[in-house]
């Protein structure tokens, strides 16, 4: 019993930020201003090889659709 | 005596100018270190809540009986950040590093935080694997050790069983101390004799053990970044209470000279008059 995400190549972390993505999504207004600090990320990374450091680049997050416009 | 008149004044213009500038940096460092003290409690109170995943990670494993396997690839991860002025935080982090690789020299290491990096890749660059930066201004969220876990677990060039976490341990508002947090893989976890009584399925094995890791990783980066705010606040209280021993000590200085200078054109004045 294989997850569909898994096989679709996510991992469980990149999975459970999506579903948070989505509940945050459909927080009321009243509190969204409290929540959106828990959103955001602007971690960068950069591979190192034979002791040299890679290019930086932000680190990969799975990109969902916006919110549709109600 | 004129000459040495004017040298005591070009001395304390000179003084008036130190006792300037040093006042105007004791007014940063003292607005530093209220800041540092908000984001200190803000910090402890995100800590609290992150120790408490932390710990039921930690209490899985010591319920279940884990022992390290003797051929298990260890990775490690050094937590530390971007900023500065926070006292000894990066050097200890740096230095414990350092000792750890001295022991497994061939041992990957990720670093987190611009300040370790820049003092591991002088002594052990063959051994970094990947870094990242833009971490330490604000509490760190799970989002963030989400992601940061992710990308390490998808790195197919960081092969690894174990990890040892090196961070910083909030021990109170004065003091800190670096310790390692060991992470377990999943598959060692199931060897355990507590835990072959269950049935298990492989899939959700793999989800815990993905959770665990940004679990762990989180209560790393969290604790160690309200280790940092409040050495930071010591390190800018220590630095406003210098400046204000250096200023108290240059005014004297300079009232002192200010007193000679006077005395000085006094005897002139008086010397003088009396030669008339």
């Amino acid at each position: 019993m294989t997850f569909a995400w898994r096989t679709a190549g996510m991992n469980y972390l990149q999975y459970s930020s999506i579903a948070a993505r989505a509940l945050r999504r459909v927080v009321k207004s009243e509190l969204k201003t409290e929540i959106a600090k828990r959103e955001g990320v602007s971690v960068k990374y950069a591979k190192w090889t034979n002791g040299k450091a890679g290019a930086s680049a932000p680190v990969a997050i799975i990109e969902t659709r916006p919110q549709a416009e109600n | 005596a004129l000459g040495q008149q004017t040298r005591n004044m070009a001395t304390l213009k000179e003084i008036q100018t130190r006792l300037k500038s040093i006042t105007n940096i004791s007014k940063i460092t003292a607005s530093m270190k209220m800041i540092a003290s908000t984001k200190t409690t803000r910090a402890q109170r995100a800590m609290n809540v992150a120790r408490v995943y932390g710990k039921t990670s930690g209490d899985l494993v010591e319920q279940a009986g884990v022992q390290k396997a003797e051929s298990a690839n260890e990775l490690l991860i050094t937590v530390s950040s971007d900023k500065g002025l926070c006292g000894g935080i990066h050097s200890s982090l740096a230095r414990q590093s350092r000792k750890y690789l001295a022991e497994h020299p061939e041992a990957p290491l990720v670093v987190l935080g611009d300040k370790a990096k820049m003092q591991l890749q002088r002594a052990y660059p063959q051994n970094i694997k990947s870094s990242f930066n833009q971490i330490g201004a604000t509490i760190p969220t799970f989002e963030e050790s989400s992601e940061i876990a992710s990308t390490v677990l998808n790195d197919k060039d960081v092969v690894f069983d174990n990890a040892k976490l090196m961070y910083n341990k909030f021990v109170s508002a004065i003091a800190f101390e670096t310790s390692a947090m060991e992470f377990y893989p999943i598959s060692q976890i199931v060897e355990s004799p507590n835990f072959k009584a269950y049935e298990f399925q492989e899939d959700v094995l793999t989800n815990l053990n993905e959770f665990l890791f940004a679990n762990s990783l989180h209560w790393a980066l969290v604790e160690g970044h309200a280790a940092e705010m409040a050495a930071k606040r010591t390190a800018m209280e220590n630095a406003t209470k210098n400046a204000g021993d250096i200023i108290n000590r240059l005014t004297l200085q300079y009232n002192r000279g200010r007193q000679a200078v006077i005395t000085n054109e006094l005897i002139d004045i008086i010397t003088g008059a009396s030669a008339l």
